[in-house]
């Protein structure tokens, strides 16, 4: 079996320390990855928000709404708003454990 | 054995593993500002959207003609709208930005009429009958004098169905109902020339390959001349009235979108196709063959300088108009002015004429009138349709009317960015 042999002292100190920042950088990968966890969240959760502006857009139904789809909440609010009596906001939001991901709203007209 | 140097592989490995990592918390970092962003200008896209929403139901918010700002949703960047009328429509925009990325809409808007509400044909009580003869056929709801309507026998013809109205009949009034005030005042500001600041004046250097487009978040350019102009391969696009205080001849070699003409006279030549509005003080002529495409408008208003005109608009054998026509006298003139619409010619969208129309071929959509005339060679008829179709149920139930007749329910025709 082979033996690594470090010539000298300071040699060894250098490998030691190069060892131990790329260590570092691995955690720091790892800790990157649960990042892009959380995007891969955050893109999921703008894309059920998207689809239940889409449903409201095309159904014109304008009341409050919440449903659950793979472990995100999706809830819609719909509030009279104060700019013009034949305007609604319409506020969808995304939760995952009671924690809000993203909100989207928009303003419709609805002639009463 | 490896030998002593274990260092030169360390740092080699390292190497690798450094650009590796490099890379995965680069692509991750860049990732992650994608879908933000992403996500960002989703939301600017509903800002817009909210403010076109927002002009559509209450445009008096703003001041018309600039760009102002506004604040839709608290705690966010207000968005820049803007307003203005345009000819027999009406503009209405959008404007927000959020780093480097400008998000904009603006679109030209008109009335949605909901399909049972359309009105075929309203015509003024004069205390008179309506007469129909030959191939005339009314459908839709149609608003007659309190006289009634009746079939009658005019130039050998009588009248062939058995219904006389394909729709319900209802009782109309001794006047028209009121044109839409901004569209008068639109017509009129031009007109006289009473420019605004918001309007950048310029004379028109050419009337031959010319070519020009003004978006509508910008100044409307407005080309002045005091000659006659015949126009020959221009384009004009957008923002831009072109106003002329003798005549207008445009021919099929031009491409007009969107814009206004304004002169007394206008000629369009035989074979033009092109959406745009004109708005004369005198006379129109729409030759032969042309297409006036949706959105466009031909608005006449005589009186506006001198009180012996009385207007007219002559719409020639298969010439399709998709938008509205208007021929609107002065109350002391408004039996003398004249819609000719010949044989084989349709408009598709709204008539109004409170003085006399000759109908000889169809109306889709909505007709308002003070009087029908029949010239032939030997006689004159008032109050009598020959032939001619007005039709409230052949529009598409989608269709946006134009904002001649005021309503309640706006909507965007298209989009003119």
């Amino acid at each position: 079996m082979g033996k690594l042999k470090a010539s000298t002292l300071v040699e060894s100190i250098v490998a030691i320390a190069m060892i131990t920042l790329i260590l570092a950088m691995g955690i720091r990968i790892f800790a990157s990855e649960s990042i892009m966890h959380r995007q891969s969240l955050l893109l999921k959760a703008d894309i059920l928000a998207s689809e239940m502006l889409g449903e409201t857009i095309e159904n014109k139904l304008f009341i409050d709404e919440e449903k659950k789809q793979d472990g995100y909440t999706i809830s819609k609010h719909c509030s009279d708003s104060n700019l013009n009596a034949n305007l609604i906001i319409v506020t969808i939001s995304v939760t995952i454990r009671e924690r809000k991901i993203l909100e989207k709203k928009m303003l419709f007209k609805v002639y009463k | 054995m490896i030998k002593a140097g274990a260092l030169y592989y360390t740092i080699i490995i390292m190497l690798i593993v450094f650009s590796l990592c490099t890379f995965i918390i680069l692509s991750s970092f860049y990732r992650r500002q994608s879908i933000e962003s992403q996500i960002h200008e989703e939301q600017l896209d509903l800002n817009v959207n909210s403010g076109i929403n927002l002009l559509l139901v209450n445009n008096y918010i703003v001041k018309p003609d600039a760009l102002v700002p506004y604040e839709i949703f608290a705690n966010e960047k207000p968005l820049l709208l803007i307003h203005k009328q345009w000819g027999a429509y009406e503009i209405n925009g959008a404007r927000t930005s959020w780093k480097r990325r400008n998000v904009e809409k603006i679109g030209m808007a008109g009335y949605f009429i909901p399909f049972d509400s359309i009105v075929a044909l309203y015509m003024q009580d004069l205390n008179n009958y309506l007469s129909i003869t030959g191939e005339t056929r009314l459908k839709g709801n149609c608003y007659i004098p309190k006289l009634g309507i009746r079939a009658s026998y005019v130039e050998g013809k009588s009248y062939t169905a058995k219904e006389l109205v394909f729709g319900k009949i209802f009782t109309s009034k001794n006047s028209l109902p009121e044109i839409n005030s901004e569209i008068l005042k639109f017509c009129k500001k031009y007109l006289t020339r009473a420019f605004s600041e918001e309007d950048s004046v310029v004379t028109l250097p050419a009337t031959d390959y010319f070519s020009v487009n003004n978006s509508f978040f910008n100044k409307t350019l407005i080309y002045v001349s005091d000659n006659s102009l015949n126009f020959d391969h221009c384009n004009f696009t957008g923002n831009i009235i072109l106003i002329s205080s003798d005549s207008m001849v445009i021919q099929k070699q031009n491409l007009f979108k969107d814009v206004i003409i304004i002169a007394p006279k206008v000629r369009i030549s035989g074979n033009f196709r092109g959406s745009f509005q004109i708005i004369a003080s005198d006379t129109v002529i729409v030759e032969k063959g042309s297409c006036l495409e949706y959105p466009s408008s031909v608005l006449i208003f005589p009186q506006t300088f001198k009180t012996d005109i009385t207007g007219f608009l002559s719409v020639d054998e298969h010439v399709n108009i998709f938008g509205c026509v208007a021929l609107i006298n002065s109350a002391g003139n408004n039996n003398k002015g004249k819609v000719l619409l010949n044989k084989g010619s349709l408009i598709t969208g709204q008539v109004y004429c409170n003085s006399n129309i000759e109908m000889l071929d169809s109306v889709v959509g909505s007709l308002y009138t003070s009087r029908f005339i029949i010239e032939t060679s030997r006689a004159y008829y008032e109050n009598h349709l020959m032939d001619a179709v007005i039709s409230g149920v052949d529009i598409s139930k989608y269709f946006i009317f134009p904002e001649l007749i005021p309503h309640t329910k706006k909507e965007i025709i298209k989009w003119v960015n």
